[in-house]
């Protein structure tokens, strides 16, 4: 059972994964890990940090090997995580402050938007280069991707490479599930819920606890102002649409004309800023003192500091346990939407409930999603597309498509304004973009 | 702890069975079992048996008896169904006279003058039922066992709010038998002598996977693999075998000229084809041996009846061993949330987008603690969804016949039948058709007395 990471730097991540691996119960001696990032210092972190997690755990520890060619690594690999970061911090620099100047005030910025289509102008052309790889080294491979914005990746993956197995995994909903449980003080693993829509913006559409629906309880929790002074945005969208939505509140507040539309507004529905929907908040989150973090990294690496065994969020190494055959696992999962949601469009990316089983994915029929809900979802979905075809066709007037239907930037600018940010940013990024946008 | 609803508890393939199944289940060995039959004997009969199985196996379950079920449905969560309306009597007609006319059915259970007549005694009832549950028990799952499974779940669908899912035997008894064919677990098929016994208790032997779909008694193995491996070539080799051929000749022709297995029995299939029953000669020599299943539940049941009393007396151990029906397997999984997958027969919300919207298919479905949730399965080879449509055009007729209550849909879904379709004309078909509506006038709803 080989595992291949690419973007193994990704260090937090990549660990939270490899100790999932050694917790579930897969034969010791089958288990073949490969690491891959170009970034040969951090690779060379999450290698020692992985053979140290293979020490304590009974693996050999000859059985995980590090490179910075993905080609050497992806022969004979079942499964391929992808979570990659293309450009630096100044990318995304500027995805946060030129919309800013033009009064699109964005928090996160990964998903859609201003932020998210120029992160997907960025990222896609790597992901088709890894997915090109993949269909000529390990085709059959079951390949989840981490890497945002996963909707506009998965949907230009599904159009380039249809028969790739590439499904997209994100931890917003289980996430979300914790927080509710948290809120109301349930224990989490009594909570059941049934979630659906896009990612990050994804529905729970059923809320119980001992097969009770707990949404009346929610309902009445949510009117304690403290707790709106923590989760603002979802709270706000929860009273007026009726459904708890996932990702966080900062997020959230991005992808509808609702919350960021004017200064006031900003402040009002951002109490704590932070998550809850602080300005440009990825650039702190980005911007983290990066020597203190890698002595961190030392002191993990070096055995000074304990490996954290907790069970992780991730459903990824579960999904493999399923597949290999250790039982069926339930899992949200980013897919094109093959007549799991009815009311959103055949062709798009849904985040729905899947059912793991030996070898196999199967989604689940989820049928028509509440009108309001489809609504919000559609809004997003047609800006995605946009961005699909932008990239597919390499045509700058998609990008401007994709911008002008974006429910926030459509809610600040005039379409002249739109297309003159565009243009602004396209000229910043020039150094991150493929020449053939210009 | 649940409180499971049987009603039709007198049945004899299921009740028994499924009581067993429940209390193999640690998570169900306290459920509240409620016992629903109109039959008096056969409620005393299943009910002493249950109380015996509690005292054998010292079971803590609490049983309660009725012959009214709005008595005990309030609290219900689950309700199996397993009622026969008109009992014998009733199927006996449904077999025997369109036999006068050449139509030979050897089920007669799911399509055909005997599905059709059976659909328009059991809707009525099923559909009465479904009230009681609206109102007493509105979130409870109804389990339909009865048949035509396909036209009863197609009407409840379509005129109540009831949640339900059917359930048949047939996708995982066949993928048993299949795998006996490729040679897979005969050593321990050997170990039963019971070929009925064998059907229901021996385990799925370990490596086989499959991924069926279509309708209910013809649904079809689009996937079946052993250890990971496509096993078709390994059926095409077993057909080679005569001896192997010759326990499913009908099956293995369908194998052979459409392309794929497909599930219940050679007898079943033969009737909702026009290929194999058309005159005695075909039948001869596609399905050997008979299997009339109206005289193998009319010779079957004094038997029965004597082994029960027996194991109600002490005299016979009750045996208890888990069985292949879906029922308590779904009920352990909403109660406890082990994930299981089953072949359900659900309303066709576009999962199997090649046919009609709404029908009833059988697909395969997840279960968790929130219930029934069907897999997208995507279009079946056009082959395939053709034959499946010659049935569902029959099942459309028949259900919307007895909602509306126009008797003209019923002579037409049976002049769409293709098993006699391919046998009478047009007022022969009528004539039979009105002799049934004569003979069964009394397990008739008003709107389809002649």
């Amino acid at each position: 059972m080989k595992v291949t990471f690419i973007g193994a730097g990704s260090l937090v991540f990549t660990q939270r994964l490899l100790v999932d691996l050694a917790r579930l119960p897969f034969p010791r001696e089958e288990i073949e890990v490969a690491l891959v990032d170009i970034n040969e210092r951090r690779l060379s972190y999450i290698l020692r940090i992985a053979r140290r997690i293979f020490e304590e755990n009974g693996i050999p520890v000859e059985r995980v090997f590090a490179t910075t060619d993905r080609r050497e690594a992806l022969p004979r690999s079942q499964y391929v995580f992808i979570s990659i970061l293309v450009g630096d911090i100044e990318a995304i620099r500027k995805d946060i402050e030129i919309p800013l100047r033009y009064g699109v005030d964005q928090c996160i910025g990964d998903t859609i938007g201003p932020g998210g289509v120029f992160r997907a102008l960025r990222t896609a052309p790597v992901i088709l280069d890894i997915c090109r790889d993949i269909a000529e080294l390990c085709p059959e491979a079951f390949v989840f991707n981490y890497t945002n914005p996963m909707s506009i990746l998965c949907w230009v993956v599904k159009e380039r490479y249809p028969d790739l197995r590439f499904y997209g995994l994100c931890h917003s909903v289980q996430h979300t599930a914790r927080q509710i449980a948290e809120y109301m003080g349930w224990p989490l693993e009594k909570l059941e819920y049934w979630v659906a829509g896009i990612n990050h913006q994804a529905w729970f559409l059923e809320l119980r606890l001992d097969g009770k629906d707990v949404y009346p309880l929610l309902r009445e929790k949510v009117e304690d102002p403290e707790l709106w002074k923590l989760d603002t945005t979802r709270i706000e969208m929860f009273k007026h649409l009726g459904y708890y939505v996932t990702e966080s509140s900062g997020h959230n507040s991005e992808y509808n004309p609702w919350f960021r539309k004017r200064p006031d507004l900003v402040q009002r529905f951002t109490p704590g800023g932070g998550w809850n929907g602080e300005t440009g908040f990825i650039l702190k989150l980005y911007g983290k003192d990066r020597e203190s973090y890698e002595q961190e990294l030392e002191r993990i690496a070096s055995g000074e500091m304990p490996i954290d065994y907790a069970e992780s969020e991730e459903y990824g190494i579960k999904i493999i346990h399923a597949l290999e055959g250790g039982g069926v696992f339930r899992a949200n999962m980013n897919l094109p939407n093959r007549g799991s949601i009815t009311n959103l469009p055949p062709q798009c990316i849904v985040e729905v409930p899947c059912f793991v089983e030996k070898g196999h994915i199967r989604p689940a029929f989820v049928g028509d999603l509440p009108l309001q809900l489809a609504a919000l979802n559609r809004m997003v979905v047609q800006s995605q597309e946009m961005a699909v075809q932008a990239i597919l066709q390499g045509k700058r007037e998609y990008v401007y498509y994709a911008l002008y239907y974006d429910p926030l930037t459509a809610a600040v600018l005039s379409l002249d304004e739109i297309k003159k940010m565009v243009d602004e940013m396209f000229e910043a990024e020039r150094a991150y973009l493929a020449e053939s946008w210009f | 702890m649940p409180k499971i609803v049987l009603i039709g508890a007198g049945s004899v393939v299921f009740a028994q069975k499924l009581i067993t199944d429940i209390i193999t289940f640690p998570a169900l060995r306290e459920s509240t079992l409620a016992l629903v039959d109109i039959d008096e004997t056969r409620l005393e009969l299943i009910t002493r048996l249950t109380e015996r199985l509690k005292e054998q196996e010292h079971l803590p379950i609490t049983i309660e008896a009725t012959k009214d079920r709005r008595k005990v449905l309030k609290g219900a969560q689950y309700v199996i169904n397993m009622i026969q309306v008109g009992g014998l009597d009733a199927y006996r007609l449904d077999v025997e006279i369109p036999r006068k006319y050449g139509i030979d059915q050897t089920v007669g259970d799911t399509l055909g003058p005997g599905g059709v007549f059976r659909a328009l005694r059991t809707i009525p009832v099923l559909l009465e039922i479904c009230r009681d549950i609206e109102e007493l028990c509105p979130s409870a799952l109804l389990i339909n066992y009865t048949n035509p499974m396909a036209m009863l779940c197609w009407a409840m669908n379509k005129a109540t709010r009831v949640r339900n899912v059917g359930l048949c035997h047939s996708v995982q008894g066949t993928a048993r038998t299949l795998a006996e064919y490729i040679g897979v677990g005969v050593e321990d098929a050997r170990q039963y002598e019971d070929e009925e016994y064998r059907f229901f208790y021996k385990p799925m032997p370990e490596g086989i996977d499959y991924w069926v779909a279509g309708i209910n008694h013809q649904a079809w193995f689009l996937e079946f693999r052993y250890r990971g491996e496509n096993a078709y070539p390994l059926l095409w080799k077993a057909m080679e075998n005569p001896e192997i051929y010759r326990r499913d000749i009908v099956r293995f022709e369908i194998m052979r000229h459409f392309g794929y297995f497909v599930t219940e029995s050679s007898h079943h299939m033969s009737e909702y084809v026009p290929y194999f029953r058309k005159n005695p000669e075909l039948i001869a020599k596609y399905i050997p041996e008979r299997w009339d299943y109206y005289e193998i539940c009319r010779s079957g049941l004094a038997p029965y009846m004597e082994r029960i009393k027996r194991q109600i007396q002490g005299e016979e151990l009750i045996e208890v061993r888990r069985s292949l029906e879906y029922g308590a397997h779904i009920i352990n999984a909403m109660e406890t949330g082990e994930l299981v997958r089953i072949n359900g027969n659900v309303a066709n919300t576009g999962l199997i987008p090649n046919l009609p919207e709404g029908c009833c298919v059988e697909v395969p479905c997840l279960v968790d603690r929130l219930g029934i949730h069907p897999c997208f399965v995507g279009d079946l080879p056009p082959q395939l969804a053709s034959i499946n449509r010659t049935n569902i055009s029959v099942q459309e007729l028949a259900v919307e016949g007895v909602l509306q209550g126009k008797k003209e849909y019923i002579y037409e879904a049976i002049a769409l039948d293709p098993l006699t379709a391919g046998i009478l004309t047009l007022d022969d078909i009528k004539r039979m058709v009105d002799e049934m509506f004569v003979a069964e006038r009394e397990y008739l709803p008003e709107s389809l007395r002649l």
